[in-house]
């Protein structure tokens, strides 16, 4: 049964290149999960027969193949053969006209940069995806207990990290209400 | 949810690139014509690590080749010729006894058998050790 890539495509690519973005910190890594993603669904396409969640058998996908990367990455610098890619590469967020916005947005995916891969897949995924833990449990094959301390983890650091300029924003909402 | 996560959830993830939609879905339309990579046959069976998979069999026929090698006895006990039962040894003794009475004067004989053996006869004494469960060495 041929799959329609297209469709697939633009129902899902944004959420995917979030994800990969988010856990790779490279855009050239991002769109290779991206692309490979696609490779793999055209090469098999009984891959996505009896899917009950389209997005989340997709976003497991991305996970695993931006994991392999990741890996084989980490063995190649190792070796010495590439270069480390530079942590801001490539940022999961869209760009704000907004100064404060913007800044905030540069913050939030450099503190994201800092948590172990384990722990932003699962911020991402809980935030931005609103996947319930089950959900994430599923994706990632981990419990939903370990998916849950894990977000909790992440969000607690990403707390710590980006608090002054929480602080700021909290400030401005409460002038905005005030007003 | 609590006013920070809220506020990271706000945060609207970025675009894909548009020129990367009409790349990426040429590039996975030229992989779904191509032929599947994925062997057919035995070299199926060794997919998608051949060279992995094939060491690995063959370190297991290499221990196992050990492992049949260093048996006792296999291989090697035809060259040692027929084993004697404890009961032929026995009885090959007794005769040898018999035929050294017969030329020599029962007193000059000194007897091949154990002590406990030369006062009841062979079938008896075979008796108590196949009871005991003694062997000869």
């Amino acid at each position: 049964m041929p799959v329609d890539l297209a469709r697939l495509y633009d129902a899902h690519a944004r959420a995917l290149l979030g994800f990969a973005l988010n856990l790779t910190r490279n855009e050239a890594d991002a769109r290779d999960v991206l692309q490979e993603i696609f490779h793999r669904l055209a090469r098999r396409p009984e891959l996505l027969q009896g899917v009950q969640s389209e997005r989340g058998f997709l976003l497991r996908l991305a996970h695993n193949q931006a994991i392999d990367l990741m890996r084989r990455r980490a063995s190649r610098e190792k070796a010495g053969a590439v270069a480390a890619p530079e942590e801001t590469v490539g940022h999961p967020f869209a760009a704000s006209h907004l100064a404060d916005e913007e800044g905030f947005r540069r913050a939030l995916a450099a503190a994201l940069g800092k948590l172990p891969p384990e722990q932003r897949a699962v911020v991402h995924l809980k935030l931005w995806e609103d996947a319930t833990f089950a959900e994430i449990a599923e994706m990632l094959e981990v419990s939903a207990n370990t998916a849950a301390s894990r977000y909790r983890y992440g969000i607690d650091k990403l707390q710590a990290e980006l608090r002054p300029y929480y602080n700021e924003v909290k400030n401005s909402w409460t002038i905005l209400n005030n007003s | 949810m609590d006013n920070f996560e809220q506020l990271l959830k706000g945060q609207s993830l970025r675009e894909v690139p548009p020129e990367w939609r009409a790349e990426i879905l040429a590039s996975a339309s030229v992989e779904a014509r191509q032929p599947a990579t994925c062997p057919t046959g035995w070299r199926g069976w060794l997919w998608p690590s051949p060279y992995a998979w094939g060491g690995l069999a063959a370190v297991w026929l290499v221990i196992i080749g050990l492992n049949v090698a260093a048996q006792p006895g296999v291989g090697r006990q035809h060259l040692r010729g027929p084993v004697l039962t404890e009961r032929e040894v026995l009885i090959a003794m007794a005769e040898r006894q018999r035929e050294l009475e017969a030329f020599f004067p029962k007193s000059k004989v000194k007897s091949a058998l154990p002590p406990a053996a030369r006062q009841e006869s062979p079938g008896v004494w075979l008796g108590r050790r196949e009871r005991d469960g003694t062997e000869i060495a």
